[in-house]
């Protein structure tokens, strides 16, 4: 209902929507972005504010029978994350998925034990980079929006052009990859 | 809500490895969506409608704009459809017609009452036209010579006098350069009216220097009409000619170069080459009955360039009697001229094929279907346009004139 009463305020070009539109799907769209751009923040940051854009100038064009908002704005979002990539590729830059990113590990969020925070991003980047390394772009993409963004099989389908059982089948054979990884890492 | 825990360990270690937007995104972000307005967009039927009235729209301004884009018809329309003068002295009473390409015209008030037949240069800087002698002297057995003038008809000069050619010089052509005029020529010992004459063609510089016979000696009769240069200067295409009927026949070319001949098989009479002079049309006649009713074919004919491959575009039944009867109700006696009779069967069928500059179309003439009990006792010619895309035929003039020439300007 939240949703439908955002997009509804979005129509009429509400200042104050837009800016619940950032608060509350901006730090979502940029982490589901950095995720898939490898944590290079600036791309994920241009993507994220580019899918709002779009997401604002296309509001119209959302369908609630078709899909939920969530569904429908990490749908836009991942176009945009398709065309940075495909921009980083033309720039030649190094390949997303080998690129570290430790450096964003200086955006810290404010902590009294800095260390134990850096401690475990730090052993959670380890073990994302080792996901990456067994699971398809796709099957890490479905995790995130499973795991991360909660979203159901029928709008992860929605989102990535799948059926709810393609879906399914795909989480499946992630978690089994990621169950083996995260075992051996354990080890 | 995740339940099992390896979802659960994933979650925490997929959004411990994200980063936080970096500092200022907020901002920026509002900024960008600051300038940026919902669309409106259109619905489906919307999209429909609207694009249904442009196709509607395109149709219809590609349909009034295909003759404008080919280019403009000049038709002449010299006489009335009463009969006596459309039945073969049409050229008499006419004031501006065109015919072939070829254009018809009576002269000047303050000029002798004669016939000039004239062609303009390429270059549209001069022009060529056959004229004989005295007005009231009948033609033959007169002297016919070609002369050339500047397009108001000053600086007269006479071309085949100035080349010492005697007899009869008719039907200049100008080759595609303007530098060569082509043209029919007979002595007047060999010509004997009403009998037809043993033309044959000529080569002339533009100037009147240099005249020579370009059909080789002992070609058959030229047929004086219609002689035509190939679009690249090389080669002339005309007919021969029975002598007995005085009808063009089987079409030829001839090397403007070395005079040799050359048949062109399944080519009819008033062929023309098209503008990239790749293939001709032209009208063919096939005698032949239909429900009983003996006749002759006229037959709108395309063929490649040496006559090959015949494609059949518009044909046309006449029955000889309805000829006839067409004949005695345009001049309300008997014919009594095999002449008439072969020309008001030549016009009553599709005749002078005219190309379209980008050769895309081929105009003609053609009378309606003759219908004895209609309206249509007066034999109107009217132009038709054969689309060679579309395979469409359309009419292009509905008056009640004689139509006595097209040609695309």
């Amino acid at each position: 209902m939240l949703d439908l009463d955002l997009v509804y305020r979005l129509q009429r070009a509400d200042s104050a929507a837009y800016a619940e539109l950032c608060d509350r799907f901006g730090p979502r769209l940029h982490g589901f972005a950095a995720s898939r751009l490898a944590g290079d923040g600036e791309i994920a940051r241009d993507a994220m504010v580019q899918a709002l854009v779009d997401a604002v100038r296309n509001i119209r064009r959302f369908n609630p029978r078709k899909a939920t908002f969530s569904a429908w704005l990490y749908g836009i979002a991942r176009r945009q994350i398709g065309l940075a990539q495909r921009r980083q590729r033309r720039k030649g830059s190094v390949p997303a998925s080998a690129q570290i990113s430790i450096h964003s590990l200086s955006d810290l969020p404010a902590s009294e034990n800095v260390a134990d925070d850096l401690a475990n991003r730090l052993d959670a980047k380890q073990q994302v980079a080792l996901l990456a390394e067994s699971l398809t772009a796709l099957e890490l993409e479905v995790l995130n929006l499973h795991c991360v963004e909660e979203l159901s099989m029928k709008e992860i389908g929605r989102v990535i052009g799948r059926s709810e059982a393609g879906v399914e089948s795909v989480l499946y054979r992630a978690r089994q990859k990621a169950r083996e990884r995260l075992a051996a890492y354990a080890d | 809500m995740l339940t099992d825990p390896l979802d659960q360990h994933l979650a925490a270690v997929l959004k411990a490895a994200r980063p936080a937007p970096p500092p200022g995104w907020r901002s920026q972000a509002l900024a960008a969506m600051s300038v940026v307005r919902p669309r409106r967009h259109p619905n489906l039927v919307t999209i429909i409608v609207v694009t249904l009235i442009l196709l509607a729209l395109a149709a219809g301004a590609y349909a009034a704009a295909r003759f404008l884009l080919e280019g403009t018809l000049q038709v002449g329309s010299a006489v009335s459809s009463s009969g006596q003068a459309a039945a073969g002295h049409y050229f008499e009473v006419a004031t501006r017609v065109y015919r072939d390409g070829l254009e018809w015209h009576t002269v000047e008030p303050s000029m002798p009452r004669y016939l000039a037949r004239r062609r303009i240069s390429p270059d549209g800087k001069t022009q060529a036209f056959d004229r004989w002698g005295e007005p009231g002297v009948p033609w033959p057995p007169q002297e016919l010579d070609i002369h050339r003038a500047n397009p108001d008809g000053s600086q007269e000069v006479n071309l085949t006098r100035k080349a010492g050619l005697g007899g009869v010089n008719c039907h200049p052509v100008w080759s595609p350069d303007g530098s060569v005029i082509a043209f029919a020529h007979v002595d007047l010992g060999t010509y004997k009216w009403p009998c037809y004459a043993r033309f044959q063609l000529w080569l002339m510089n533009a100037d009147g220097s240099a005249a020579r016979r370009l059909t080789p000696q002992g070609s058959p009769c030229c047929n004086a009409w219609g002689a035509q240069w190939s679009p690249d200067g090389s080669s002339i295409r005309s007919n021969w000619e029975d002598l007995v009927t005085g009808m063009a026949t089987e079409a030829f070319t001839v090397d403007v170069q070395t005079g040799r001949l050359q048949a062109l098989p399944n080519v009819g009479v008033s062929a023309v080459w098209s503008p990239d002079g790749s293939r001709i049309a032209s009208i063919c006649y096939e005698p032949g009955t239909v429900r009983g009713k003996v006749g002759w074919w006229n037959k709108l004919v395309l063929t490649n360039a040496d006559g090959s491959h015949p494609r059949v575009l518009v044909q046309q039944f006449i029955a000889d009697a309805d000829v006839v009867a067409r004949y005695c109700q345009g001049i309300g006696k008997p014919p009594d001229d095999y002449d008439r009779l072969a020309d008001v069967r030549r016009y009553a069928g599709p005749s002078f094929p005219a190309w379209s500059p980008s050769g895309k179309q081929i105009a003609f003439l053609a009378a309606l279907p003759y219908d004895p009990d209609g309206a249509n006792y007066k034999c109107q010619i009217e132009v038709w346009v054969y689309d060679l895309k579309t395979d469409e035929l359309a009419r292009i003039t509905h008056d009640d004139l004689w139509q006595t020439g097209v040609r695309w300007k």
